[in-house]
């Protein structure tokens, strides 16, 4: 299924925001499926990634840095995390 | 080889738990949680609402003069390291003050006049801090402070290596004695975390709990803070002997390692590099050890790598070792960790008493050891190891155990 124009758009910031926090990332082929490993980002990057999220939604979103690797490993997973959080506080 | 024994002849303590060493092991040994609820109003909006706090810091005598020029965690470093050295009845005078030392770890720094100068600085919007700024927050002042307050002349110095600082210190001082620098050297950590920007700080990196410390436990979910202190004599054997000193166990050795991996991930071989190195410092086999106090700071990633490294060190033996996390009662004191669990170590041996892992709701399949669920075991302990594992990857183990003359 294609991802909707929402998604979509989510999708491109938590890539831009994965450019910012790792700019050897730039040029980067990034997609939905990309795995975070192939990046070489490491809890403490994936941590920031979330915070940066949190704050320009002003949303808060649960998770532990400690098993943050082991629960997210794909933009995908981030936009599960960060989707149901959106949805929660526009209703 | 009497001249490369070193011994402990006092221990002094302050954290959540009690304001000295002898209400702390106590505590531990009721399993009490000397984790509470933050009482300074302007920490109210923080996420964070618990730690372990020093509640009321006793009057040592100190005067005005000296205690304007520190901050807490010097304050705390002292008032442990009075207790201590007022325990082991050592005197200093002329002949002997360059024989004795310090070396003081922490984890941080001053964060109280960190916080302070900014707030004055930024806030307040004034065009200077105190003038006292710089020495408080020295990660250097609380040996300093400390051996201005006792009058110790020989090699004083903190170090720092984040939470497992206080047994650096330890592994510090035994280098300091067994060198012949020094015949006596007051060792340990001190922290004083709990401030609003540190906390801040803390909540950002995602690991703190979400109100109680639950080292091991299936449903832990990460460390709570703690401040504190603690500071112990350690002499030679041969100092000891000659005035008469009461002994407390004997200083076995320690062993350090370090990662080379994660700032804040930790490997299994670094803490099993480490455990090992201070059983061969110490002379003493696996088979020997009856108590390890964990490092345990209930983060999910900790626990399980320490109950690895226990398990590849001990093999089948891990099982039959009484483990436990005394900062599920104290909290991570971070730089001060180390000093406070020595404190356990020390009366286990003299006590023939495991104290517990509290908050231990649920056995996690991934840990699988004895960590002392909620209620302290009596048993037989004539050697103890204490692991400090730290982001950095910087690892200390110290081993302590029954004095034999």
């Amino acid at each position: 299924m294609e991802p909707s124009l929402d998604a979509r758009v989510l999708i491109d910031e938590v890539v831009e925001i994965i450019r910012s926090v790792s700019p050897e990332l730039a040029t980067a082929e990034i997609s939905l499926d990309t795995e975070f490993d192939t990046l070489g980002l490491g809890s403490l990057e994936l941590t920031e990634v979330i915070m940066e999220l949190e704050d320009r939604h002003d949303v808060e979103i649960e998770f532990s840095s400690a098993d943050v690797e082991d629960s997210l490993k794909t933009v995908g997973d981030v936009l599960k995390l960060l989707e149901p959080v959106l949805k929660s506080k526009s209703t | 080889m009497s001249a490369n024994r070193i011994v402990i002849t006092g221990i002094g303590g302050i954290c959540g738990l009690g304001n000295n060493a002898k209400d702390i092991w106590a505590a531990m040994k009721k399993g009490v949680d000397g984790v509470s609820v933050l009482s300074d109003p302007s920490l109210e909006q923080l996420k964070t609402k618990t730690a372990g706090q020093v509640s009321d810091i006793p009057d040592i005598g100190l005067k005005n003069n000296d205690t304007i020029t520190m901050d807490r965690f010097s304050r705390l470093a002292v008032n442990a390291a009075h207790e201590a050295f007022g325990q082991s009845g050592l005197a200093v005078n002329e002949e002997n003050s360059s024989r004795f030392g310090a070396v003081i770890g922490t984890a941080i720094c001053g964060a109280e006049a960190v916080e302070e100068g900014y707030q004055m600085l930024l806030v307040e919007g004034k065009k200077r801090t105190s003038v006292f700024t710089v020495p408080r927050i020295m990660p250097g002042a609380p040996a300093g402070q400390v051996s201005m307050v006792l009058g110790l002349q020989g090699p004083v110095f903190g170090v720092t290596s984040a939470c497992s600082s206080a047994n650096h210190a330890f592994i510090s001082a035994i280098d300091q004695i067994r060198s012949g620098r020094a015949d006596v050297m007051l060792a340990g950590g001190t922290e004083a975390p709990l401030t609003f920007g540190s906390l801040r700080a803390w909540e950002s990196l995602r690991v703190l709990s979400k109100g109680l410390c639950r080292p091991f436990s299936a449903n832990r979910d990460g460390l709570v803070l703690g401040e504190g202190a603690g500071v112990a004599v350690l002499e030679t054997l041969e100092h000891a002997t000659k005035r008469g000193a009461n002994i407390l166990c004997e200083v076995a050795g320690g062993g350090m390692s370090a990662d080379a991996g994660n700032i804040v991930a930790p490997t299994l071989d670094g803490p099993v590099r480490a455990i090992r190195a201070c059983l061969a410092d110490s002379d003493l086999n696996p088979e020997d050890i009856q108590y390890i106090n964990a490092h345990g700071t209930a983060t999910k990633a900790n626990d399980k790598t320490e109950s690895d490294a226990i398990r590849e060190v001990f093999g089948k033996m891990a099982e039959e070792i009484a483990i436990s996390s005394t900062k599920s009662m104290h909290g991570h004191c971070l730089g001060a960790s180390g000093a406070l669990e020595l404190i356990a170590c020390v009366n286990a041996i003299e006590e023939g008493i495991a104290p517990p892992t509290i908050n231990f709701d649920e056995a996690d399949p991934e840990c699988g050891l004895d960590y002392t669920a909620n209620v302290a075991n009596d048993r037989k302990i004539d050697a103890a190891i204490s692991n400090s594992f730290a982001f950095g990857g910087t690892n200390a183990v110290v081993a302590v155990k029954r004095f034999e003359a």
